[in-house]
């Protein structure tokens, strides 16, 4: 006789192998995030001991005083680097999202001349590797005196996000119909208030996930941070990391250390934006 | 409360025209629905007069104004649309004291406003909902609940029942016309439907190519369609079209079936022309209307049955086109019972062949 799994069985060994799936896949995603805040809170010793040390035997915030210290003591400026990040930033990203929201609206929307070309050049400056624009942009920037300023930054970061944020901001917009904006024309609005009142409160969400976007590839950027910045007037935390590489040593705890600090507002940020993505404004006023 | 008049009206998109020159006048507190099949631009007549979109030619007046260069705004209209559009940020109270809002009235008389309205359609439960956690049938009196609350002179739905299935459809009907009744105001309404056309409209517009085919309430249309597109787009199941020629003041069928001229109507002899009868008019022996004035029989076979209760729709074949005829008291009949038919023909119709014109006296 065969032997036949039950349906309650079955159901409860599919969850099993579900939620193993799930277990392997997250251990892969968050290992090495574990293990940077792990190495920032131990000793070099250990971090450096072979065969690893998987089990912490002492856990302290040595590496964090010694970042916040003094110059000779492997301390660095991680307040300036992080209040350059942070300005950085948010002003690429709000740049960015105005310009976004004006242009994927107007993709969105209107008819004009070329909008198929103009859309396809846009996605084209996608296909180039921000590297591969280090040199010219770093000749450009010195000349006309705008290298190591944050100036100089905002304006690479705000180039880089224009066109990606464009594209969310347009698709979100389309998914909105146009009758709502009709609607409120009719009960009295202008082109304008109807946009604000009704279409940007309903695209609210996309906008904030294009925002996240934006924000979070200036805030990690580091290949053009690490060419168009030289002082600490203007590093930003990426590009920081490398004072804990010297000649003969690396500074692995310090940099773990700065690592973790520079996680925490991203994973913050996330966090806040995430809650109001799954509030996630239901698009039933319409049809559904 | 206002009229609507549409003067020479043309809509153009780039060299394309695709509303030409019509005039439409609508009284004040009139109930009109524009029809026709997808296309005929019904919906783009409708967005000239909300504003939606620009005119090309010609002039809309409501009330006294003519409104053509006005934004939708200025215009004191008011819409449903096809798919609600209601805000769905907004609960049903905010979507609905939306424009009052806008329009800057107090507060406490927004309050009241929206009230009166919620009453009306019985939205009362559901003030604080998102239209997201509306059924459809709620999201669509949600949507005329928005249009009222603010009284504007005229009332335009473009397609507000096609969403919602059968039986919400007939319900939702009533609603709209109890409405009008209550409100009072002008109504232009847009619909494929032409039962929904029928049932509501005091006077219906029907549409084809960017033309109006005729204006007339629901019974002229019904029985007196100026056209053969009218007669079979009006009226269910669509009226029966034969080909026929007129020999020595007959309409005869293509198969030599001879058929008195309906007393309305006049042709030249050997005009080639179309008859048409409805199945209302072409019933079985037995299975009929009391006759009244000319009747002729013709015998036919059934190729199809469909039991509709009070009566049964029979299709059978006359003259080498299938027709559809009615059964009232129906028996069961069985596919290829050949029965004899009576033809009331002084409500039949006979229109020009190649224009499609009726030829009427």
């Amino acid at each position: 006789m065969l032997h036949t799994v039950s349906a309650p069985n079955r159901k409860r060994l599919a969850k099993t192998a579900h939620f193993i799936g799930l277990f392997i896949a997250m251990a892969f995603i968050c290992t090495p995030g574990l293990w940077i805040v792990l190495n920032s809170l131990r000793p070099t010793v250990e971090i450096m001991a072979k065969p690893p040390v998987w089990i912490p035997t002492e856990l302290n915030l040595d590496h964090y005083r010694a970042i916040f210290g003094g110059l000779g003591e492997g301390g660095v400026p991680v307040l300036t680097y992080f209040r350059n990040s942070m300005i950085i930033s948010i002003t690429s990203t709000i740049i960015a999202l105005l310009v976004g929201i004006a242009g994927g609206y107007a993709f969105a929307r209107f008819r004009f001349k070329g909008k198929g070309a103009i859309f396809v050049g846009l996605m084209v400056t996608r296909a180039v590797p921000g590297v591969a624009l280090s040199l010219p942009l770093f000749i450009l920037f010195a000349r006309i005196g705008i290298i190591d300023t944050h100036f100089g930054l905002i304006l690479a970061y705000v180039a880089m996000n224009v066109p990606f944020t464009i594209w969310l901001v347009d698709g979100f917009f389309r998914q909105i119909p146009k009758e709502l904006a009709e609607a409120a024309e009719i009960d009295g609005c202008t082109r304008w208030q109807a946009f604000w009142r009704v279409e940007f409160p309903v695209a609210k969400s996309g906008i904030a996930s294009a925002g996240i976007f934006a924000f979070l590839t200036s805030w990690n950027e580091y290949a053009l941070a690490s060419q168009l910045t030289r002082s600490t007037d203007s590093k930003t935390m990426p590009v920081g990391l490398l004072d804990f590489t010297s000649e003969f040593t690396l500074n692995w705890g310090g940099m773990c250390a700065l690592a973790v600090l520079m996680i925490i507002p991203a994973l913050i940020l996330t966090f806040l934006v995430q809650k109001h993505l799954i509030a996630g404004l239901t698009f039933g006023g319409v049809k559904g | 409360m206002a009229q609507v008049q549409l003067k020479n009206v043309v809509k153009k998109y780039g060299s394309l025209e695709v509303v030409h020159r019509i005039n439409l006048e609508i009284a004040d507190a009139e109930f009109v629905v524009l029809v026709g099949p997808s296309g005929c631009g019904k919906s783009t007549t409708l967005r000239m007069i909300a504003g939606l979109e620009d005119i090309s030619g010609g002039d809309i007046v409501i009330g006294d104004r003519v409104v053509n260069d006005l934004p939708p705004r200025d215009r004191n209209i008011s819409m449903v649309f096809q798919n609600y559009a209601l805000y769905p940020h907004m609960t049903v109270g905010e979507n609905l004291g939306f424009s009052l809002e806008i329009a800057k009235v107090p507060r406490p008389d927004i309050e009241r406003a929206v009230k009166e309205a919620a009453e009306i359609l019985s939205l009362t439960e559901l003030m604080d909902r998102k239209p997201g956690a509306l059924s459809g049938g709620q999201r669509q009196r949600v949507a005329m609940g928005r249009a009222i609350v603010r009284h504007p002179d005229v009332f335009l739905f473009d397609e507000p029942l096609s969403n919602l299935d059968a039986k919400l459809r007939t319900q939702m009907r009533v609603e709209i016309k109890k409405l009008h009744r209550k409100v009072g105001s002008t109504i232009v309404y847009v619909t494929h439907d032409q039962i929904e056309a029928m049932t509501l409209a005091d006077r219906i517009v029907i549409m084809r190519d960017g033309h109006i085919e005729q204006i007339g309430t629901p019974l002229q249309v019904f029985e007196h369609p100026v056209n053969t597109f009218v007669a079979s787009f009006i009226g269910s199941p669509p009226m029966n079209l034969l080909a026929a020629e007129i020999r020595d003041q007959k309409v005869v069928l293509q198969d030599g079936t001879a058929l008195t001229m309906p007393k309305a109507y006049a042709a030249q002899e050997g005009q080639k022309v179309m008859f048409g009868v409805r199945a209302d008019n072409m019933m079985p022996q037995g299975h009929s209307m009391p006759s009244a004035g000319n009747m002729q029989t013709v015998e036919m076979e059934v190729s199809l049955t469909e039991p509709l209760g009070t009566e049964t729709v029979l299709f059978a074949e006359l003259a080498g086109t299938e027709v559809q005829a009615k059964m009232l008291n129906p028996r069961p009949v069985s596919i290829g019972e050949r029965l004899v038919f009576e033809i009331s023909l002084d409500k039949c119709h006979v229109f020009d062949a190649l224009s499609g014109l009726a030829l009427t006296v």
